[in-house]
């Protein structure tokens, strides 16, 4: 039996991968979450109120696993998988895992350059498009901090640590609020992203992260690569794995489970490296104008760019335009070349349709 | 390190002075590298291509990522990667699904798009053929040596050689105005070009001076004035580009002909006359309409009204010449004296940059759209100073009269420096940038880099061949069309022909 804690948003597709590999799962909301609790249509759910009791619960279906499955969920999952006595990450480092304040002295004394934690709390977070996302900063208090933004995704076993994604960010300041545009696994890694690894491969060292899915942001500016904040917990990027399976021939949802179900499979990855065939671009696709939509002809520009691969949640034609403070409500394009050189051309190509009002098109857009 | 040990193939050597043409060196990697890269994988002469440069191969400003309003000023048919027959470009966009056809103005990103597949098809070809390719992220800033062995020195340390080197380095850098020089970095200046994203920073609503009336000015206008902003153009000639529908080859009227038999006169009073009067009659007989040009208006923007509404009507006979006469000034002006050819382009340069660079129509309508509405003008003058203002922003002092007037942002668009490569007294070349402007008195034995009709570099009479060749804007003034991706696609050919060849 697998404990998915606080399976949100992607946490749910976890449930899925799992399931459709044999695999029975059981799903664990924290509090917070209860609304996420009360959708969830699955017959194994457990609203977590006191440890006794829930602990009492998983070891009666026996639970053999604790991942979290959501940016919200490692704290509760570092806690259950202790009481349960499960392989999971380092204890002693929980405490580091779970406070601002002390996840910055362990990295300070492991040598891991961090961005502060001030700072860190104004970074706009790259994943997590979960409109309740907990660790979500209110708009007006979002700050900027310069530098190349970069997401480095992980599967670990026994504390050795595969990457599975390297990512950039693109974030734009639009009136004056950091919106995310994109996110770029690019095919081929550089000087940059390998200083990127590096950091965030030392960041989960330092803070004990030894088992299952993590994600680590990274902000790469004049002085080199600082890490921004870890997150041992599966990444939400989009909606859709398949984009990931075409270019990298996995995803980080179904590595974590190959992770799981079978370790000696997964095991043979480690050796190899980072090798990514082909990019794989995430574009958050933003409206602009006000009103409802009278047409999303920019489709037909976006579906006929190289490397297209799906759209997912179309713009309605007749509803109100999403506002970009609503990244669970937005549309997302997915790309996949092996050129990271065209993605990044397309991608950008994009955002200039999407910001010239074209791509979805309203009363008050500017034409 | 060197690249050459690592990178060559086996079978050639470091230094391959016993074969030429084995190992070439690419300085440069816009369209005119792809071009070139295009051409030598359809050929077999050569064995192994570096091509150096810091950006992306294939994407360069002018064809990078931009919305679906940015423009091509050149149709489908003349802007692909092969000279002759059917338009590259044209195929390409079919095969993506795309309803074209040749005459239309495309998105430059998609031309970007264009370019790149293609620097990755053509490396895949030569690569199955067991030729490497390499792109070296660096930038080249002298090479010496002879044929067959030249060494590059790079920016990062690193040297290469090569047997033979194709510099496709493009334009020099922006023009800066002198009256903007010391403004340059500050918050609210921008010079073009930078991609349309820095323009959509400047806040909606804002006030904009650009400085400039030519392509470049024209789009940034055009992107400022639809993101919100207030858009005054200002520029020395006073005068926007001609109004065109389309820019394709079309029935050859023997123009390079007629004027190669009068070579001779051609830079005279007389031969200019004659070559002036026989155009004009072509361009009134070239296609359908009524009559030859839009006769001159003193109000620039009434002009652009009046050219734009005969576009609408498909009513610009004169375009259908402009192809073939860009291909006879650069077919038939290499030929002659540079002397003549410098006469000759002096006099022809207000009317070559203005038909020659017409914009397409439907950019043409938009400024017609702003101007009525009141956001777009054209400034009397020329800026004789500009200032920080009082409250933020900038003071603008004119020329004329000496009025003046606030704007919240400035845009230098007033195009590109001729790119300066040249010689030192070694006979090293020293490309633009790369070691700073010449020295007084460093120039002595040396000289700027100068471009044979066959497109080699030539240190002057006397001395031997090079197998250097300068592509693209680098064979100006000697081409004097450049800035034209199917001049370099001929460039390329002409390139390739020769490193085939057995010479
Ligand atoms: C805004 C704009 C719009 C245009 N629109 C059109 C159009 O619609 N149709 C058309 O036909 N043409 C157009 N042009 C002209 C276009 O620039 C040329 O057709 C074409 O880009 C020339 O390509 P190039 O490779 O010679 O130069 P560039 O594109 O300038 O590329 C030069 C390359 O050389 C590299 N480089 C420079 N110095 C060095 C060095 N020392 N070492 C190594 N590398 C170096 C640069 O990094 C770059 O990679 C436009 C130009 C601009 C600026």
């Amino acid at each position: 039996m697998i404990v998915l804690v606080d399976p949100a948003g992607d946490g749910l597709g976890l449930s899925a991968a799992f399931r459709e590999e044999g695999a029975e799962c059981v799903h664990v909301y924290s509090e917070a979450r209860k609304r996420a609790y009360d959708e969830d249509p699955a017959a194994l759910r457990v609203l977590h109120d006191d440890l006794e009791s829930t602990v009492r619960i998983l070891r009666d279906l026996g639970a053999r696993v604790v991942v979290a499955a959501h940016r919200g969920g490692p704290a509760l999952a570092d806690e259950l998988a202790e009481a349960l006595g499960l392989d999971h990450h380092d204890p002693c480092r929980r405490a580091a895992r779970a406070d601002g304040a002390q996840t910055l002295s362990v990295l300070r004394t492991a040598g891991v350059a961090h961005l502060g934690l001030r700072a860190t709390r104004t970074v706009v977070g790259l994943t997590g498009l979960d409109e309740d996302e907990p660790g979500c900063v209110p708009a007006s208090l979002r700050g900027w901090a310069g530098g190349d933004r970069y997401v480095v995704s992980t599967v670990s076993l026994s504390g050795s640590h595969l990457v599975t994604e390297v990512m950039s960010a693109r974030v734009d300041l639009v009136a004056g609020v950091p919106v995310l545009r994109h996110l770029l696994a690019s095919d081929e890694a550089g000087r940059r992203e390998q200083e990127v690894v590096s950091c965030a491969l030392a960041g989960l060292d330092a803070l004990g992260v030894r088992e299952g899915p993590a994600h680590t942001e990274v902000l790469h500016g004049a002085d080199g690569p600082r890490l921004v904040r870890t997150s041992s917990s599966l990444i939400e990027v989009g909606r859709r794995t398949d984009p990931f399976h075409a270019a990298l021939g996995y995803s980080h949802r179904y590595l974590t489970v190959e992770r799981y179900l079978r370790p000696r499979e997964f095991e043979r990855r480690l050796g190899h490296g980072y090798q990514p065939r082909a990019a794989v671009g995430v574009a958050y696709l933003r409206e602009r104008g006000e009103g409802r939509r009278r047409s999303a002809d920019g489709l037909r520009s976006l579906r006929r760019m190289p490397g297209f691969h799906s759209v997912v949640d179309l713009p309605v034609v007749g509803t109100p335009q999403v506002r970009q403070e609503e990244p669970a409500r937005q549309s997302i394009a997915y790309f996949v070349h092996e050129d990271g050189a065209l993605v990044a051309h397309v991608l950008a190509s994009l955002h200039e349709i999407e910001d010239s009002g074209d791509l979805v098109r309203t009363p008050s857009a500017i034409r | 390190m060197s690249y050459s040990a690592s990178e060559l193939p086996e079978t050639s050597s470091t230094r391959p002075d016993a074969a030429p043409g084995r190992h070439v060196a690419i300085v440069g990697g816009g369209p005119t590298a792809v071009a070139a890269l295009v051409q030598l994988a359809s050929g077999s002469a050569v064995q192994s291509v570096s091509i150096i440069a810091p950006n992306d191969i294939g994407l360069t400003p002018a064809f990078s990522a931009g919305g679906s309003r940015v423009l091509c000023n050149t149709s489908v048919d003349v802007t692909s990667l092969s000279p002759d027959g059917r338009s590259d470009l044209l195929d390409y966009l079919v095969g993506r699904g795309w309803p074209v056809s040749s005459t239309d103005f495309v998105p430059r990103y998609l031309v970007g798009c264009y370019l790149r597949e293609r620097y990755l098809q053509a490396r895949s070809a030569m690569r199955r053929t067991r030729r490497p390719v390499t792109h070296v992220r660096d930038r080249v800033v002298s090479i010496s040596g002879g044929p067959g062995t030249y060494r590059l020195v790079l920016a990062g340390g690193d040297e290469l050689f090569a047997g033979d080197v194709l510099i496709c380095t493009g334009g020099g850098a922006p023009k800066i105005p002198e009256v903007l020089e010391s403004h340059v970095n500050s918050p609210g200046v921008t010079v073009m070009p930078v991609a349309p994203s820095r323009l959509h920073e400047v806040p909606p609503g804002s006030r904009v001076l650009v400085l400039g009336s030519k392509l470049g000015a024209v789009d940034a206008a055009l992107v400022l004035l639809e993101n919100g902003c207030v858009v005054t153009l200002s520029s020395p000639s006073g005068r926007l580009p001609a109004v065109r529908t389309r820019l394709v080859r079309g029935r050859a009227h023997g123009v390079a002909e007629q004027w190669r038999a009068r070579a001779a006169h051609l830079a005279t009073q007389e031969g200019l006359r004659h070559v002036t009067r026989r155009l004009v009659r072509l361009a009134r007989s070239a296609g359908a309409g009524t009559a030859g040009v839009e006769p001159a208006r003193r109000d620039p923007l009434d002009q652009l009204a009046a050219e734009a509404a005969r576009a609408a009507a498909d009513d610009v006979p004169w375009q259908d010449i402009v192809s073939e006469v860009i291909d006879a000034m650069n077919s038939v002006l290499p030929e002659i004296s540079a002397d003549h050819r410098q006469r000759i382009m002096e006099s022809c340069r207000e009317s070559v940059s203005r038909y020659v660079s017409a914009i397409p129509e439907r950019n043409a309508r938009r400024l017609v759209s702003h101007a009525r509405a009141g956001r777009l003008t054209l400034a009397g003058g020329l800026a004789r100073s500009i200032s920080p203002g009082p409250e933020g922003g900038w003071r603008v002092v004119w020329a004329d009269g000496g009025t003046s007037a606030g704007f919240d942002h400035i845009v230098s668009a007033v195009g590109h420096r001729r790119p300066q490569h040249r010689f030192d007294a070694s006979g090293t070349i020293i490309l633009d940038g790369g070691a700073g402007q010449p020295r007084p008195g460093s120039e002595a034995g040396g000289g700027p880099v100068r471009v044979r009709r066959d497109l080699r570099l030539d240190r002057g009479p006397g001395t031997p061949a090079e197998r250097i060749w300068a592509l693209g804007a680098t064979a100006w003034p000697t081409f004097p069309v450049v800035n034209y991706l199917r001049a370099s696609a001929q460039h390329a050919a002409l390139v390739s022909a020769q490193l085939e060849g057995a010479d």
